[in-house]
Protein backbone atom coordinates (compact mmCIF):
# COMPACT_ATOMS: atom_id res chain seq x y z
CA UNK A 1 0.00 0.00 0.00
CA UNK A 2 1.41 3.29 -0.55
CA UNK A 3 0.72 6.23 1.89
CA UNK A 4 -0.06 10.24 1.00
CA UNK A 5 3.17 11.64 -0.17
CA UNK A 6 3.45 14.04 2.82
CA UNK A 7 2.64 10.87 5.62
CA UNK A 8 5.63 8.41 3.88
CA UNK A 9 8.17 11.53 4.00
CA UNK A 10 7.60 11.86 7.95
CA UNK A 11 7.74 8.14 7.96
CA UNK A 12 10.84 8.04 6.17
CA UNK A 13 12.34 11.05 8.17
CA UNK A 14 11.21 9.22 11.46
CA UNK A 15 13.25 6.20 10.89
CA UNK A 16 16.51 7.95 10.62
CA UNK A 17 16.35 8.21 14.11
CA UNK A 18 18.60 5.65 15.81
CA UNK A 19 16.15 2.85 17.79
CA UNK A 20 13.50 3.47 15.14
CA UNK A 21 12.74 0.99 13.15
CA UNK A 22 9.71 0.84 10.10
CA UNK A 23 6.86 0.05 12.56
CA UNK A 24 7.64 2.15 15.18
CA UNK A 25 8.26 5.00 12.58
CA UNK A 26 4.52 4.89 10.83
CA UNK A 27 3.40 4.19 14.24
CA UNK A 28 4.75 7.69 15.22
CA UNK A 29 3.88 8.82 11.85
CA UNK A 30 0.10 8.19 12.81
CA UNK A 31 0.39 9.68 16.01
CA UNK A 32 1.47 13.31 14.45
CA UNK A 33 -1.40 12.63 12.31
CA UNK A 34 -4.03 12.48 14.86
CA UNK A 35 -3.03 14.89 16.91
CA UNK A 36 -3.68 18.51 17.08
CA UNK A 37 -1.83 20.89 14.96
CA UNK A 38 0.02 22.79 17.75
CA UNK A 39 1.39 19.70 18.44
CA UNK A 40 2.96 19.30 15.46
CA UNK A 41 4.15 22.48 15.80
CA UNK A 42 5.77 22.32 18.74
CA UNK A 43 7.83 19.50 17.92
CA UNK A 44 8.40 21.30 14.49
CA UNK A 45 9.75 24.36 16.28
CA UNK A 46 11.57 22.69 19.47
CA UNK A 47 13.27 20.47 16.15
CA UNK A 48 14.55 23.00 14.28
CA UNK A 49 15.40 25.00 17.60
CA UNK A 50 17.90 22.80 18.56
CA UNK A 51 19.65 22.86 15.22
CA UNK A 52 19.53 27.12 15.39
CA UNK A 53 20.29 28.29 18.50
CA UNK A 54 22.19 24.87 20.32
CA UNK A 55 25.90 25.46 20.11
CA UNK A 56 28.97 24.96 22.67
CA UNK A 57 30.14 26.59 25.39
CA UNK A 58 33.38 28.30 24.80
CA UNK A 59 34.80 27.50 28.25
CA UNK A 60 33.52 23.50 28.83
CA UNK A 61 32.24 22.48 25.05
CA UNK A 62 28.90 21.72 26.78
CA UNK A 63 25.90 21.97 24.18
CA UNK A 64 24.01 24.96 25.33
CA UNK A 65 22.20 27.79 24.07
CA UNK A 66 23.76 30.36 26.10
CA UNK A 67 27.43 30.88 26.44
CA UNK A 68 28.59 30.45 28.77
CA UNK A 69 26.54 27.58 29.77
CA UNK A 70 24.30 27.56 32.95
CA UNK A 71 26.57 25.46 34.64
CA UNK A 72 29.79 27.31 33.71
CA UNK A 73 28.01 30.48 35.21
CA UNK A 74 26.71 29.29 38.11
CA UNK A 75 28.39 30.75 40.73
CA UNK A 76 27.10 28.27 43.54
CA UNK A 77 29.57 25.55 41.84
CA UNK A 78 32.90 24.45 42.81
CA UNK A 79 35.28 25.72 40.29
CA UNK A 80 38.08 23.93 41.97
CA UNK A 81 37.20 20.75 40.54
CA UNK A 82 36.39 19.90 36.56
CA UNK A 83 35.00 16.55 35.77
CA UNK A 84 36.12 15.40 32.41
CA UNK A 85 34.02 13.61 30.03
CA UNK A 86 33.53 12.13 26.62
CA UNK A 87 30.97 13.57 25.22
CA UNK A 88 27.69 15.62 26.27
CA UNK A 89 25.70 12.99 27.46
CA UNK A 90 28.00 11.52 29.67
CA UNK A 91 27.80 15.07 31.49
CA UNK A 92 24.03 13.95 32.21
CA UNK A 93 25.17 11.28 33.59
CA UNK A 94 27.60 12.68 36.06
CA UNK A 95 25.08 15.90 36.82
CA UNK A 96 22.37 13.68 37.92
CA UNK A 97 24.96 12.09 40.29
CA UNK A 98 24.71 15.01 41.89
CA UNK A 99 28.00 16.51 41.23
CA UNK A 100 28.58 20.13 42.41
CA UNK A 101 31.50 21.19 40.13
CA UNK A 102 32.35 21.93 36.86
CA UNK A 103 32.93 19.80 33.49
CA UNK A 104 34.89 19.94 30.36
CA UNK A 105 33.83 17.83 27.32
CA UNK A 106 36.41 16.26 25.20
CA UNK A 107 33.67 15.54 22.33
CA UNK A 108 35.80 11.84 21.65
CA UNK A 109 38.23 9.69 23.03
CA UNK A 110 41.70 8.82 21.73
CA UNK A 111 40.71 5.99 19.27
CA UNK A 112 43.26 4.97 17.14
CA UNK A 113 40.82 2.80 14.87
CA UNK A 114 39.04 5.60 14.19
CA UNK A 115 41.26 7.90 13.65
CA UNK A 116 40.84 10.17 16.70
CA UNK A 117 44.22 12.05 17.89
CA UNK A 118 44.53 14.16 20.67
CA UNK A 119 44.40 16.74 18.23
CA UNK A 120 40.76 15.73 17.38
CA UNK A 121 39.74 16.64 21.25
CA UNK A 122 39.22 19.46 23.02
CA UNK A 123 42.06 19.26 25.54
CA UNK A 124 44.00 22.53 24.32
CA UNK A 125 41.52 24.31 25.82
CA UNK A 126 41.15 22.36 29.00
CA UNK A 127 45.07 23.03 29.72
CA UNK A 128 44.18 27.02 29.06
CA UNK A 129 41.65 26.60 31.46
CA UNK A 130 43.81 25.14 34.27
CA UNK A 131 45.77 28.18 33.56
CA UNK A 132 45.08 30.29 36.26
CA UNK A 133 45.42 27.89 38.86
CA UNK A 134 42.02 27.93 40.35
CA UNK A 135 41.14 24.55 39.30
CA UNK A 136 42.69 22.12 41.77
CA UNK A 137 41.62 19.04 40.65
CA UNK A 138 40.84 17.02 37.52
CA UNK A 139 38.34 14.29 37.70
CA UNK A 140 39.32 11.97 34.87
CA UNK A 141 35.30 9.89 33.84
CA UNK A 142 36.36 9.24 30.49
CA UNK A 143 34.28 5.63 29.15
CA UNK A 144 35.51 2.61 31.20
CA UNK A 145 37.01 1.26 27.77
CA UNK A 146 40.30 1.18 26.22
CA UNK A 147 40.29 4.38 24.71
CA UNK A 148 38.54 6.02 27.21
CA UNK A 149 41.84 4.58 29.89
CA UNK A 150 44.07 5.13 27.25
CA UNK A 151 42.74 9.17 27.13
CA UNK A 152 42.68 9.38 30.68
CA UNK A 153 46.19 8.26 31.49
CA UNK A 154 47.02 10.80 28.14
CA UNK A 155 45.63 13.46 30.60
CA UNK A 156 46.79 12.45 33.40
CA UNK A 157 50.34 13.14 32.37
CA UNK A 158 49.86 16.28 30.79
CA UNK A 159 48.56 17.45 34.17
CA UNK A 160 50.71 16.30 36.42
CA UNK A 161 53.85 19.03 35.47
CA UNK A 162 50.86 21.98 35.92
CA UNK A 163 50.54 20.59 39.30
CA UNK A 164 46.76 19.58 39.39
CA UNK A 165 45.68 16.81 41.30
CA UNK A 166 44.71 14.57 38.51
CA UNK A 167 42.04 11.70 39.55
CA UNK A 168 40.21 9.06 38.03
CA UNK A 169 36.69 7.90 38.69
CA UNK A 170 36.49 4.41 40.49
CA UNK A 171 35.64 1.63 37.89
CA UNK A 172 34.07 -1.71 39.51
CA UNK A 173 31.54 -3.67 39.71
CA UNK A 174 27.93 -2.65 38.81
CA UNK A 175 25.37 -2.21 41.40
CA UNK A 176 22.87 -4.93 41.72
CA UNK A 177 25.26 -7.02 39.81
CA UNK A 178 27.38 -10.20 41.13
CA UNK A 179 30.82 -10.60 41.55
CA UNK A 180 30.77 -13.98 39.98
CA UNK A 181 29.44 -12.77 36.91
CA UNK A 182 32.32 -10.43 36.51
CA UNK A 183 34.83 -10.24 34.23
CA UNK A 184 38.54 -10.65 35.44
CA UNK A 185 38.98 -6.91 34.01
CA UNK A 186 36.34 -5.46 36.09
CA UNK A 187 36.89 -7.17 39.24
CA UNK A 188 41.01 -6.24 38.72
CA UNK A 189 39.74 -2.33 38.50
CA UNK A 190 37.74 -3.11 41.22
CA UNK A 191 40.11 -4.14 43.70
CA UNK A 192 42.50 -1.23 42.45
CA UNK A 193 39.78 1.12 43.30
CA UNK A 194 38.97 -0.14 46.95
CA UNK A 195 39.03 2.39 49.86
CA UNK A 196 38.73 2.27 53.26
CA UNK A 197 35.30 2.29 54.96
CA UNK B 1 40.83 -12.47 19.20
CA UNK B 2 39.02 -8.74 19.14
CA UNK B 3 39.63 -6.47 16.51
CA UNK B 4 37.25 -4.35 16.65
CA UNK B 5 34.70 -2.91 18.27
CA UNK B 6 32.24 -0.97 17.11
CA UNK B 7 28.62 0.82 18.74
CA UNK B 8 26.04 -0.38 16.49
CA UNK B 9 22.03 1.66 17.37
CA UNK B 10 21.25 2.09 21.20
CA UNK B 11 22.29 -0.92 22.65
CA UNK B 12 24.60 -3.03 20.19
CA UNK B 13 27.97 -3.72 19.04
CA UNK B 14 29.37 -5.20 16.23
CA UNK B 15 32.63 -7.01 16.90
CA UNK B 16 35.22 -7.97 14.32
CA UNK B 17 37.61 -11.45 15.04
CA UNK B 18 40.48 -12.83 14.16
CA UNK B 19 39.51 -16.20 14.53
CA UNK B 20 41.64 -19.29 14.92
CA UNK B 21 39.55 -21.81 12.47
CA UNK B 22 37.25 -19.28 10.69
CA UNK B 23 39.43 -16.23 9.41
CA UNK B 24 37.73 -12.95 10.08
CA UNK B 25 34.58 -13.12 11.70
CA UNK B 26 31.99 -10.45 12.05
CA UNK B 27 29.22 -10.53 14.32
CA UNK B 28 26.39 -8.54 16.66
CA UNK B 29 26.73 -8.28 20.46
CA UNK B 30 22.70 -7.57 21.19
CA UNK B 31 22.78 -5.38 24.86
CA UNK B 32 26.29 -5.18 24.63
CA UNK B 33 26.43 -1.30 25.47
CA UNK B 34 22.95 -1.26 27.85
CA UNK B 35 24.22 -4.31 29.72
CA UNK B 36 27.46 -4.19 30.73
CA UNK B 37 26.84 -6.97 32.44
CA UNK B 38 26.55 -9.25 29.64
CA UNK B 39 29.72 -8.55 27.80
CA UNK B 40 31.78 -6.92 30.56
CA UNK B 41 35.00 -6.24 28.95
CA UNK B 42 34.84 -9.48 26.71
CA UNK B 43 34.59 -7.29 23.73
CA UNK B 44 36.98 -4.96 24.06
CA UNK B 45 40.34 -4.76 21.32
CA UNK B 46 42.51 -8.16 21.30
CA UNK B 47 40.30 -10.19 23.95
CA UNK B 48 40.72 -13.41 23.46
CA UNK B 49 37.55 -14.79 23.93
CA UNK B 50 35.77 -18.80 23.40
CA UNK B 51 33.04 -17.54 20.97
CA UNK B 52 29.63 -18.70 20.01
CA UNK B 53 27.98 -16.86 17.41
CA UNK B 54 25.10 -18.42 15.10
CA UNK B 55 25.54 -17.43 11.06
CA UNK B 56 22.28 -15.31 9.79
CA UNK B 57 20.98 -16.65 6.20
CA UNK B 58 21.08 -14.01 4.07
CA UNK B 59 23.43 -11.68 5.92
CA UNK B 60 27.65 -11.44 6.92
CA UNK B 61 26.77 -10.13 9.98
CA UNK B 62 26.67 -13.10 12.68
CA UNK B 63 25.05 -12.91 15.97
CA UNK B 64 27.26 -13.43 19.59
CA UNK B 65 25.73 -15.70 21.91
CA UNK B 66 28.55 -15.64 24.37
CA UNK B 67 31.94 -14.86 24.71
CA UNK B 68 34.23 -15.83 27.14
CA UNK B 69 36.80 -14.25 28.32
CA UNK B 70 40.55 -16.64 28.12
CA UNK B 71 42.86 -13.76 27.96
CA UNK B 72 42.86 -10.47 28.86
CA UNK B 73 44.68 -7.29 26.75
CA UNK B 74 42.99 -4.66 28.15
CA UNK B 75 45.27 -3.49 30.94
CA UNK B 76 48.25 -3.39 27.99
CA UNK B 77 45.95 -0.73 25.90
CA UNK B 78 45.99 1.87 28.85
CA UNK B 79 49.40 3.04 28.04
CA UNK B 80 48.61 5.58 25.04
CA UNK B 81 51.33 5.15 22.82
CA UNK B 82 51.27 0.97 23.45
CA UNK B 83 47.39 0.90 22.85
CA UNK B 84 47.68 2.73 19.44
CA UNK B 85 50.92 0.32 18.18
CA UNK B 86 48.34 -2.72 19.46
CA UNK B 87 45.51 -0.85 17.22
CA UNK B 88 47.68 -0.56 13.90
CA UNK B 89 48.21 -4.04 14.64
CA UNK B 90 44.70 -4.76 14.74
CA UNK B 91 43.75 -2.42 12.19
CA UNK B 92 46.11 -4.72 9.90
CA UNK B 93 44.89 -7.69 10.57
CA UNK B 94 41.41 -6.32 9.75
CA UNK B 95 42.40 -5.57 6.06
CA UNK B 96 44.44 -8.79 5.97
CA UNK B 97 42.28 -11.26 7.07
CA UNK B 98 39.38 -12.84 5.08
CA UNK B 99 35.94 -13.32 6.33
CA UNK B 100 35.10 -17.18 6.79
CA UNK B 101 38.60 -18.41 5.43
CA UNK B 102 40.48 -19.86 8.17
CA UNK B 103 43.65 -18.36 8.49
CA UNK B 104 45.32 -20.26 11.73
CA UNK B 105 48.86 -19.10 11.14
CA UNK B 106 47.71 -15.32 11.17
CA UNK B 107 45.40 -15.86 14.42
CA UNK B 108 48.93 -17.24 16.20
CA UNK B 109 51.18 -14.55 14.48
CA UNK B 110 48.64 -11.55 16.37
CA UNK B 111 48.42 -13.44 19.28
CA UNK B 112 51.97 -14.42 19.73
CA UNK B 113 52.81 -11.14 18.84
CA UNK B 114 50.18 -9.43 21.72
CA UNK B 115 51.39 -11.80 24.23
CA UNK B 116 55.29 -10.47 23.26
CA UNK B 117 54.62 -6.84 23.85
CA UNK B 118 52.79 -7.66 27.30
CA UNK B 119 56.46 -9.83 27.73
CA UNK B 120 58.30 -6.17 27.17
CA UNK B 121 59.26 -6.39 23.61
CA UNK B 122 60.33 -3.18 22.27
CA UNK B 123 57.10 -1.33 20.39
CA UNK B 124 58.61 -0.51 17.08
CA UNK B 125 60.28 -3.95 16.86
CA UNK B 126 56.85 -5.66 17.88
CA UNK B 127 55.23 -3.47 15.04
CA UNK B 128 57.86 -4.17 12.72
CA UNK B 129 57.53 -8.07 13.10
CA UNK B 130 53.52 -7.97 12.93
CA UNK B 131 54.38 -6.12 9.79
CA UNK B 132 57.07 -8.19 7.83
CA UNK B 133 54.87 -11.53 8.91
CA UNK B 134 51.72 -10.18 7.99
CA UNK B 135 52.86 -9.77 4.24
CA UNK B 136 55.13 -13.25 4.48
CA UNK B 137 52.10 -14.81 5.94
CA UNK B 138 50.09 -13.33 3.23
CA UNK B 139 52.31 -14.68 0.07
CA UNK B 140 53.12 -10.69 -0.60
CA UNK B 141 56.94 -10.54 1.59
CA UNK B 142 59.41 -8.93 -1.06
CA UNK B 143 62.52 -11.22 -0.86
CA UNK B 144 64.00 -8.72 1.94
CA UNK B 145 67.80 -11.01 1.78
CA UNK B 146 68.34 -10.73 -2.05
CA UNK B 147 68.45 -9.03 -5.01
CA UNK B 148 65.19 -9.27 -7.12
CA UNK B 149 66.42 -8.61 -10.08
CA UNK B 150 70.64 -10.38 -10.34
CA UNK B 151 69.75 -12.78 -7.18
CA UNK B 152 72.69 -10.98 -5.36
CA UNK B 153 72.77 -11.06 -1.55
CA UNK B 154 71.67 -7.52 -0.31
CA UNK B 155 74.21 -8.09 3.02
CA UNK B 156 75.59 -4.74 4.57
CA UNK B 157 75.46 -2.64 2.01
CA UNK B 158 71.47 -3.13 2.22
CA UNK B 159 69.01 -2.46 -1.25
CA UNK B 160 66.04 -0.39 -2.39
CA UNK B 161 62.60 -1.01 -2.75
CA UNK B 162 61.17 -0.21 -6.16
CA UNK B 163 57.42 -0.19 -6.49
CA UNK B 164 57.35 -0.58 -10.16
CA UNK B 165 59.28 -3.64 -9.63
CA UNK B 166 57.51 -4.95 -6.47
CA UNK B 167 60.82 -5.93 -5.00
CA UNK B 168 64.00 -5.33 -3.67
CA UNK B 169 66.73 -4.06 -5.48
CA UNK B 170 70.57 -4.55 -4.61
CA UNK B 171 73.10 -1.17 -4.57
CA UNK B 172 74.53 -2.32 -8.21
CA UNK B 173 71.03 -2.75 -9.58
CA UNK B 174 69.50 0.74 -8.45
CA UNK B 175 72.03 2.98 -7.26
CA UNK B 176 70.27 5.82 -6.93
CA UNK B 177 66.20 6.05 -5.32
CA UNK B 178 63.52 5.19 -7.86
CA UNK B 179 60.60 7.55 -7.41
CA UNK B 180 58.72 6.92 -4.60
CA UNK B 181 60.98 3.62 -3.41
CA UNK B 182 62.65 2.83 -0.08
CA UNK B 183 66.03 2.79 0.99
CA UNK B 184 66.85 -0.13 3.17
CA UNK B 185 70.01 0.01 4.80
CA UNK B 186 72.30 -3.08 6.11
CA UNK B 187 70.74 -2.57 9.48
CA UNK B 188 67.18 -2.53 8.09
CA UNK B 189 68.16 -5.92 6.09
CA UNK B 190 69.48 -7.26 9.47
CA UNK B 191 66.95 -6.67 11.61
CA UNK B 192 64.35 -7.91 8.48
CA UNK B 193 66.60 -11.33 8.73
CA UNK B 194 66.01 -11.64 12.72
CA UNK B 195 62.53 -11.11 12.26
CA UNK B 196 62.23 -13.66 9.80
CA UNK B 197 64.17 -16.29 11.72
CA UNK B 198 62.87 -15.96 15.19
CA UNK B 199 59.76 -15.98 16.83
CA UNK B 200 59.00 -12.41 18.87
CA UNK B 201 59.13 -14.04 22.62
CA UNK B 202 62.49 -14.85 21.25
CA UNK B 203 63.38 -11.28 20.44
CA UNK B 204 62.09 -9.64 23.69
CA UNK B 205 65.04 -7.67 25.15
CA UNK B 206 66.50 -6.55 22.11
CA UNK B 207 66.77 -3.46 21.25
CA UNK B 208 67.00 -2.66 17.48
CA UNK B 209 68.24 1.04 16.68
CA UNK B 210 65.96 3.09 15.15
CA UNK B 211 67.79 3.13 11.63
CA UNK B 212 67.14 -0.44 11.47
CA UNK B 213 63.90 -0.63 12.23
CA UNK B 214 62.44 2.90 10.62
CA UNK B 215 62.64 1.94 6.92
CA UNK B 216 61.26 -1.25 7.70
CA UNK B 217 58.46 0.72 8.75
CA UNK B 218 58.48 3.39 5.32
CA UNK B 219 58.83 -0.64 3.23
CA UNK B 220 55.72 -1.80 5.19
CA UNK B 221 53.46 1.61 4.42
CA UNK B 222 54.64 1.49 0.88
CA UNK B 223 53.79 -2.48 0.06
CA UNK B 224 50.54 -1.53 2.43
CA UNK B 225 49.59 0.87 0.56
CA UNK B 226 50.23 -0.65 -2.93
CA UNK B 227 47.95 -3.88 -1.99
CA UNK B 228 45.03 -1.79 -0.05
CA UNK B 229 45.21 1.58 -1.51
CA UNK B 230 44.58 2.73 1.73
CA UNK B 231 46.50 4.48 4.83
CA UNK B 232 46.02 3.19 8.37
CA UNK B 233 44.15 5.65 10.98
CA UNK B 234 46.11 3.87 13.46
CA UNK B 235 49.51 4.88 12.12
CA UNK B 236 48.75 8.62 12.14
CA UNK B 237 47.07 8.80 15.60
CA UNK B 238 50.41 7.23 16.77
CA UNK B 239 52.28 9.63 14.83
CA UNK B 240 50.28 12.51 16.69
CA UNK B 241 50.66 10.72 20.15
CA UNK B 242 54.50 10.64 19.26
CA UNK B 243 54.56 14.10 18.22
CA UNK B 244 52.81 15.70 21.07
CA UNK B 245 54.14 12.94 23.61
ZN1 LIG C 1 30.09 25.59 30.05
ZN1 LIG D 1 70.96 -6.72 -8.11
Amino acid sequence: MRLAAPLERLIEALRKLPGIGAKSAQRLAFHVLRGSRDDARALATALLEVKDTLRLCTLCFNVTDIDPCLICADANRDRSQVCVVEEPHNLIAIEKSGFRGLYHVLHGSIAPLRGMGPDDLKIAPLLERLRDGSVKEVILATNPNVEGEATAVYLSRLLKPLGVRATRIALGLPVGSELEYADEVTVGKALEGRREI
Amino acid sequence: MVLRSQPLGESDRIVTFLTRSAGKVRAVAKGARRSKRRFGSNLEPLSRVRLHYFEREGSDLARIEAADLLESFYRLQEDPERGAILACMAEVADAFAREQQEDESYFRLLHAVVRAVRDGMDLDLAARYFEIWTLRLHGVLPSLSSCARCGNELGARGGVYDRREGGVLCRRCAPGRPPGGVVLPGQAVEAAGDILRRAPEALIGREVAAHGLAPLADLAEVVFFDLTDRRFKSYEVLRALRGSG
